[in-house]
């Protein structure tokens, strides 16, 4: 995936798509978008950060894992079997971009009584497992049986990609040079513009790189 | 009569059988951390020093081990039963434990007390933890039966389930053999500690794990979390607050960026040795 921090408004829409095509609980996020404020006034302003899980090429919450509930796909997504989690959260503190839950605290969306959404949230995820965005691997299942592109079909794209009104977010088979995020890398490139991955001290090689 | 079992093979004996086990349990924790152990950052223990002290550590770990794993305030609040059951195994578990190490403390001549003595309180606590333990774990057995995802995934507890079981059933009818005149008391007695020792060697690679690991990992998790909020920013592990500063800092040129090579040049394994190229090429590695 690549992120425009340039076009990102810090609308929140992807966090929200996020939200609702995984059915996260309440207090769970798995696509935050970090504000923070820069500079001091009369020039300040707002930058934003679309985060989630980097998915990454050598994932350290995989290697971790002692009851081997994180797995890689052929794909290159990384998953967690929330079934065979243990709650253990090796897997927390070994990821650098902090892109892991674990669901401590059942707290429902507005007061008391649940909502569809807390419903579903209960029926999708096991209390006391570790989750994480999934590349909205349920719709790259789909494209595959389908034959469809992910990054191009609207349904084999993830939630958040289709949500963003500013089109920051750009998804693709990397591998393939005629895909999106394949396209945009290279034009990003071409331009002269900033492109970078977080923590590459971690070396953990992460498949979401940002472009300024 | 009461079977003296150190007349039937002496206590070094099975002192050093629990050394070893000791050992092999200790690889085996060893062996499963490890890959935990090596994606920990290099400054962990000296910021730990630095930021939060040794007192500190030392009252985090006791609110850890209070909170978390004595009254397990935060753990299977999802469902009260759940709760009770693995209460019921954890504290029916240390009452055994407890039993045995007041019989190995008190009673290691092989003299012991008539049964219903209150001497006898180590093995008054141990029966009362082998029945809560039972229960618990028939408990357990019956989830396992009704409910296809568990049984699913936990495949290997069924051996950790049996062998604690066992031992536990053993247990008792060690203790009845002790005060009979049985005279398979000292096979009762054996079979008892083969199965105690199958139960911890195996404990790394079963369920069982999860007792010593979680904690481990709560206290380190607490950890982390106590070294961020003092804003230990050599720690690798970042608030996603401070992951914004970094991708800031990238974008005021006061942190040069880091390419994603690996993105470029496609994750094959032909890729991932041009990547490697580039990467020593471009920036000297990352």
């Amino acid at each position: 995936m690549i992120v425009d921090l340039a076009k990102c408004v810090g609308c929140d829409a992807c966090s929200v798509a996020c939200k609702i095509e995984n059915a996260t609980p309440s207090e769970i996020w798995w696509a935050p978008v970090v504000q923070t404020e820069v500079g001091k006034f009369p020039k300040a302003r707002l930058s934003f950060l679309p985060t989630l899980c980097m998915h990454c090429e050598d994932p350290p919450c995989m290697k971790s894992c002692p009851v081997k509930a994180i797995s890689k796909r052929g794909d290159g997504i990384v998953l967690i079997n929330e079934d065979k989690c243990a709650g253990s959260r090796a897997c927390l503190t070994a990821c650098p971009y902090n892109a892991i839950s674990i669901w401590e605290e059942e707290t429902p969306l507005y007061g008391k009584g649940e909502t569809p959404l807390d419903m579903m949230a209960k029926r999708k995820h096991r209390f006391g497992a570790a989750q994480k965005c999934t590349f909205c691997s349920h719709r790259m299942d789909m494209a595959k049986e389908k034959g469809m592109i992910p990054g191009v079909d609207r349904d084999a794209t993830p939630a958040c990609v289709l949500a963003c009104p500013a089109e920051c977010r750009i998804f693709g088979n990397i591998e393939d040079p005629n895909s999106p995020a394949a396209k945009y890398l290279k034009q990003a490139k071409a331009d002269g513009r900033t492109v970078f991955a977080l923590r590459p001290e971690a070396r953990t090689k992460p498949k979401v790189a940002y472009v300024w | 009569m009461v079977v003296q079992f150190n007349s039937i093979f002496p206590v070094l004996w099975v002192d050093v059988a629990a050394a070893v086990t000791v050992l092999i349990i200790a690889l085996g924790v060893v062996y499963k951390l490890r890959r935990w152990i090596r994606v920990l950052p290099s400054g962990l223990i000296r910021d730990a020093k630095k930021y939060i002290g040794s007192s500190g550590l030392v009252g985090l770990f006791f609110s850890e081990l209070g909170n978390r794993v004595l009254i397990q305030r935060n753990v299977l609040t999802d469902s009260k039963s759940r709760k009770i059951i693995h209460l019921m195994i954890f504290w029916g578990f240390l009452g055994l434990a407890f039993a045995t190490v007041w019989d190995d403390i008190f009673f290691r001549n092989g003299t012991l007390p008539s049964p219903g003595s209150l001497e006898n309180f180590g093995n008054i606590i141990g029966n009362i933890g082998g029945v809560v333990l039972l229960i618990g774990i028939a408990a357990v057995v019956l989830r396992y039966a009704a409910v296809e995802k568990f049984r699913k995934n936990y495949k290997g507890d069924l051996f950790f389930l049996a062998f604690l079981y066992l031992a536990t059933i053993t247990g008792f009818a060690t203790e009845v053999s002790r005060f009979s005149t049985d005279p398979f008391a000292d096979i009762n007695y054996l079979i008892h500690l083969g199965f105690i020792g199958a139960l911890f060697i195996t404990a790394p690679f079963t369920h069982f794990f999860h007792a010593l690991l979680t904690p481990i990992m709560r206290y380190a998790e607490r950890i982390h979390t106590r070294l961020v909020a003092k804003g230990a920013d050599t720690y690798p592990f970042y608030r996603k607050m401070q992951m914004a500063d970094l991708a800031e800092d990238i974008r005021s040129g006061a942190t040069p960026p880091t390419f994603p090579v690996w993105l470029e040049s496609g994750i094959s394994s032909k890729g991932e040795k041009d990547a490697k190229k580039e990467n020593k090429k471009s920036s000297g590695g990352d």
